[in-house]
């Protein structure tokens, strides 16, 4: 009898010891969304500030930045492609940045927890650090920041730079 | 009298001894070679040779993994990636864009792309400042020190603007878009055709790959590179020439054995064919660095024709010395007519030709003396048992034949080689493709189809070549020829290009950016972006970017050849060769080398001159048969061989649809042995004992020809048949010598 009741408690406690490493936890993106980006680049005195919305889909999503510059983006596992001339052209050597973007997005814990180490800061947001390169050629760390949904991301790049996207619902801007 | 036979003997068996220990000694040290582009004749310039010998992309393969959901796939990869097999390295796809990278960034504004370059020219700065807005709001991360170095972003864009590909990039690998499918890109250290290494490197990743099959039974995988074909193609050709001697050699002794119920024939006819056999390996090896497997294969048939010289001896040794003594003149001049005709291929330039030619030479030459010296020695007279039933059989046959009408017979041989000879000259195709070296199994040439589908880095044999003094001269070229090589791109004439211009600017080109993008810092509307981004022009920059302080693949598509730099821009898809050669013409030091065609050409050019040959190679057997027994004998023997020859190579078109150079080689073969026979039945000997010679030698000649016929290798299927249809044919035909020509006198031992 005394069996048993250790193997049921062995068996209550192996999912807590399995769920000990911190897992993605905001709901995955879907639909609309508006962003307020500001940029800072290392040797540029000045933020770079721009707006616009994305449109997320199951497997891509597009960047649609509509002040200061109209500009596109389609970001897809397989890259970034630029809206030029009338039609979208890849941007070589992207694809991680797609992926990543995705994967932030849509909170895609295999990919997250295959390229990055997963912690949570004293301000409970949560930080990605890249495993290895490319991503850690680019990317220092990346902030997670929310509630139950992601609210604010910060790209913190090795140059330097930093990227910080504010993200808004739809429905909670009406 | 008797000493000095035993001498001759001795020291002929002494010196085989020499030869054999040489052998001994040689073949541990000697690596066979099993590389196709090493048989075929040279290129025609010296330095497209040289070059030619420097691009190697025989050393790289590709794996393509699929039939399981991506993360299982990529589990798959890392698994294969974790094992170290010696000899191999795997591309790092992600590593090489890093390092790119890097490279760019440190050398920032010094590289842009030729539409920037055109639009800086132009004076268009304002698209410029747009790209660059639009750029730098974009979330993805810019190169380190971008906008102080280069304002404009227009290195960065450059690197981004780079062909993408159809596959997505991976750290270690390349995924497809789709995610069904990973690709992996390797290299092999040592030479595909180099066999002993090439079947070892094979071998353990052929046991990796069954180890991922039995941990994900999904799993499919598809092979692509030259290691997987030219394994094979060792292989194969290492047990064809095995197996197809081994089944020959044994027929030879049943045959031997059911003949004169003894077993001292088999150890007399061992006795001629071994010294025949080592010294032909012997002159092979002394004569070539690096023999082709390929020409052993070809040169088992040594057996069949070296069995024909015993069965005669043997006979002849049996009857006593006066008729030994009889036969040898036609022996010699049957030996004679047959060197002639290997000589003729001797004289080609034609590697492969060549190698079997000395093979055959050599292994003839001392089949010929070891009968001469040996059997007379070893067989006393009257000590075998001939069997009665074959004598009584070859003495009905015989009879059969002369009883039939001589000028019908003419009439009839006359008139069947004329329809022959003039079906074959309306008929006759040939096809020239060097493919007919080696073929490979279906399965392979699917998982190659299934590879190159995907459009992984596979590029076509065919490649463009721009000849320069220096290596800065020939990335100038290059870039000038970027825009047309773009234009014929749009026209379809090929899918795609690859050059090392297309990762790096020449310095001219590189001084030129600079002095330009000066300019445009100057301008209105970059002045204004740079006011706004609260930035100073960067100077001007020399530090450029040379193939000395750069890292790429594609600095392996620069060659020096004899003084000079060859760039080569590797294409895929080529469709239009012939208006591609056409625009070629008109530009100068470019060239389009097609190494296949090249080749086809140079065996359509072996061809014409093996049809020479052959023409040549008859009228010469037809002179010395003419000196040697009359003009008679001579022309009925120029029937049975234009009989011969010309069925054995309708056959062969039949069979095959096409002709090619394997059966006019074997049509050369086909001529030496019947010579032989004709030799032997024009002769004065004994025509019993010469029906049963020929019968048995050309029982065991079909056997060993007949057996490579079933080759899975065309020309050797080729070459196998034609003999086999020839050889048979000259046996049926040659008893009707005796019928049609005079006779020899009887004379002694010379010819």
């Amino acid at each position: 009898m005394m069996r048993i009741y250790a193997m049921l408690l062995l068996g209550l406690l192996l999912p807590v010891q399995a769920d000990d490493s911190p897992q993605l936890r905001f709901q995955p993106l879907q639909g609309q969304l508006q962003f307020n980006q500001t940029k800072q680049l290392q040797g540029l005195p000045v933020a770079l500030k721009s707006s616009g919305y994305i449109q997320l889909e199951a497997e891509q999503l597009l960047w649609h930045t509509t002040t200061p510059v109209d500009s596109k983006l389609q970001v897809s596992p397989a890259g970034v492609s630029q809206w030029q001339q009338q039609q979208y052209v890849a941007v070589a050597g992207s694809e991680f940045v797609g992926q990543l973007m995705l994967a932030v997005l849509q909170q895609q814990h295999q990919f997250i927890s295959s390229h990055f180490v997963l912690s949570n800061d004293d301000s409970g947001c949560q930080l990605l650090q890249p495993l290895q390169a490319p991503l850690s050629k680019l990317f220092v760390q990346i902030r997670l920041c929310g509630g139950s949904t992601l609210q604010q991301i910060v790209l913190l790049e090795t140059n330097g730079n930093s990227t910080t996207i504010d993200l808004q619902h739809e429905a909670s801007l009406d | 009298m008797t000493k000095l036979p035993r001498l001759a003997a001795s020291g002929w068996l002494a010196l085989v001894l020499c030869l054999l220990a040489y052998l001994l000694l040689q073949l541990p040290q000697r690596q066979w070679s099993s590389s196709i582009t090493a048989l075929l004749p040279a290129a025609a310039e010296p330095w497209q040779q040289q070059l030619l010998s420097q691009v190697n992309s025989s050393r790289q393969l590709t794996l393509k993994l699929s039939g399981l959901p991506l993360p299982q796939l990529r589990d798959a990869a890392s698994a294969l990636l974790q094992h170290n097999i010696s000899g191999l390295s795997w591309y790092q796809p992600g590593a090489m864009l890093t390092q790119l990278q890097q490279q760019y960034q440190q050398h920032q504004s010094l590289l842009l792309s030729a539409q920037a370059s055109d639009l800086l020219q132009q004076g268009q700065y304002q698209a410029l400042v747009d790209a660059a807005w639009q750029r730098l709001y974009s979330p993805a991360p810019l190169l380190s020190n971008a906008l102080s170095q280069d304002p404009l972003l227009l290195t960065q864009q450059f690197m981004e603007q780079q062909s993408a590909g159809t596959l997505t990039l991976q750290q270690h690998w390349f995924e497809t878009r789709q995610g069904d499918a990973i690709v992996l890109y390797g290299e092999t250290a040592a030479d595909p055709f180099d066999r002993a290494p090439a079947s070892a490197l094979h071998q353990a990743l052929q046991q990796q790959l069954s180890a991922l099959q039995s941990q994900w039974l999904q799993l499919q995988l598809a092979r692509s590179g030259v290691l997987f074909h030219a394994v094979h193609a060792a292989d194969n050709a290492s047990f064809e020439m095995q197996f197809y001697g081994a089944i020959s050699l044994l027929a030879i002794l049943l045959l031997l054995v059911l003949c004169f119920r003894s077993a001292r024939p088999l150890l007399l006819a061992s006795l001629v064919l071994l010294p025949a056999v080592i010294a032909g390996l012997a002159a092979l090896l002394l004569a070539f660095e690096q023999p082709h497997v390929l020409a052993l294969v070809f040169a088992t048939t040594l057996i069949g024709i070296a069995i024909d010289y015993s069965f005669h001896g043997i006979l002849a040794a049996n009857q006593g010395k006066a008729a030994f003594s009889a036969m040898l003149p036609s022996l010699a001049l049957g030996l004679l007519t047959t060197l002639l005709g290997y000589l003729a291929l001797l004289w080609l330039p034609f590697g492969l030709l060549q190698q079997v030619a000395l093979f055959m030479l050599a292994g003839l030459l001392v089949a010929f003396i070891s009968v001469w010296l040996l059997l007379p020695l070893l067989l006393a007279p009257q000590q075998l048992h001939n069997s009665h039933w074959l004598q009584q059989g070859c003495r009905y046959i015989n009879h059969g034949y002369q009883g039939l009408p001589a000028k019908p017979v003419w009439l009839t041989g006359i008139g069947v080689s004329a329809v022959l000879l003039t079906v074959l000259l309306l008929q006759s195709r040939f096809s020239d493709d060097v493919r007919l070296f080696s073929q490979s199994p279906a399965s392979l040439l699917q998982q190659e189809a299934e590879v190159r589908a995907l459009g992984a880095q596979q590029w076509d044999s065919r490649f463009l070549v721009l000849l320069a003094d220096t290596p800065q001269q020939a990335l100038q070229q290059e870039q000038a020829l970027q825009a047309q090589l773009a234009q014929w791109q749009q026209q379809g004439w090929f899918t795609q290009w690859q050059g090392l211009s297309q990762q790096l600017a020449s310095q001219q080109q590189q001084a030129l950016h600079q002095q330009l993008l000066q300019r445009a810092y100057q301008s209105a509307p970059v002045q204004a972006y740079l006011t706004q981004l609260q930035l100073a022009a960067p100077a001007a920059r020399s530090d450029y970017l040379t193939p000395d302080n750069f890292t790429s693949p594609l600095l392996q598509q620069h060659f020096s050849v004899e003084g000079q730099t060859a760039a080569v821009v590797l294409l895929r898809g080529v469709s239009d060769t012939a208006r591609l050669k056409q625009a070629l013409a008109q530009l100068p030091a470019v060239y389009l080398l097609d190494p296949i065609a090249d080749a086809n050409s140079s065996l359509q050019h072996l061809r014409v001159q093996l049809l020479i040959w052959l023409a040549l190679a008859l009228l010469l057997s037809i002179a010395v048969l003419s000196w040697r027994r009359g003009i008679k004998a001579a022309l009925a023997s120029a029937l049975l061989l234009t009989l011969a020859i010309g069925a054995a190579l309708y056959f062969s078109l039949w069979r095959q649809q096409q002709l090619n150079v394997f059966n006019l080689v074997a049509a050369l073969l086909v001529l030496a042995l019947a010579l032989d026979y004709a030799v032997f039945f024009t002769s004065s000997l004994r025509k019993t004992e010469v029906m049963q010679a020929v019968l048995l030698s050309a029982a065991t000649s079909c056997l060993a020809f007949g057996m490579l016929s079933f080759s899975q290798t065309p020309a050797v299927a080729s070459f196998g048949f034609t003999v086999f249809s020839g050889v048979a044919l000259s046996a049926l035909l040659a008893p009707l010598l005796t019928l049609l020509s005079q006779k020899e006198p009887v004379s002694g031992g010379t010819l």
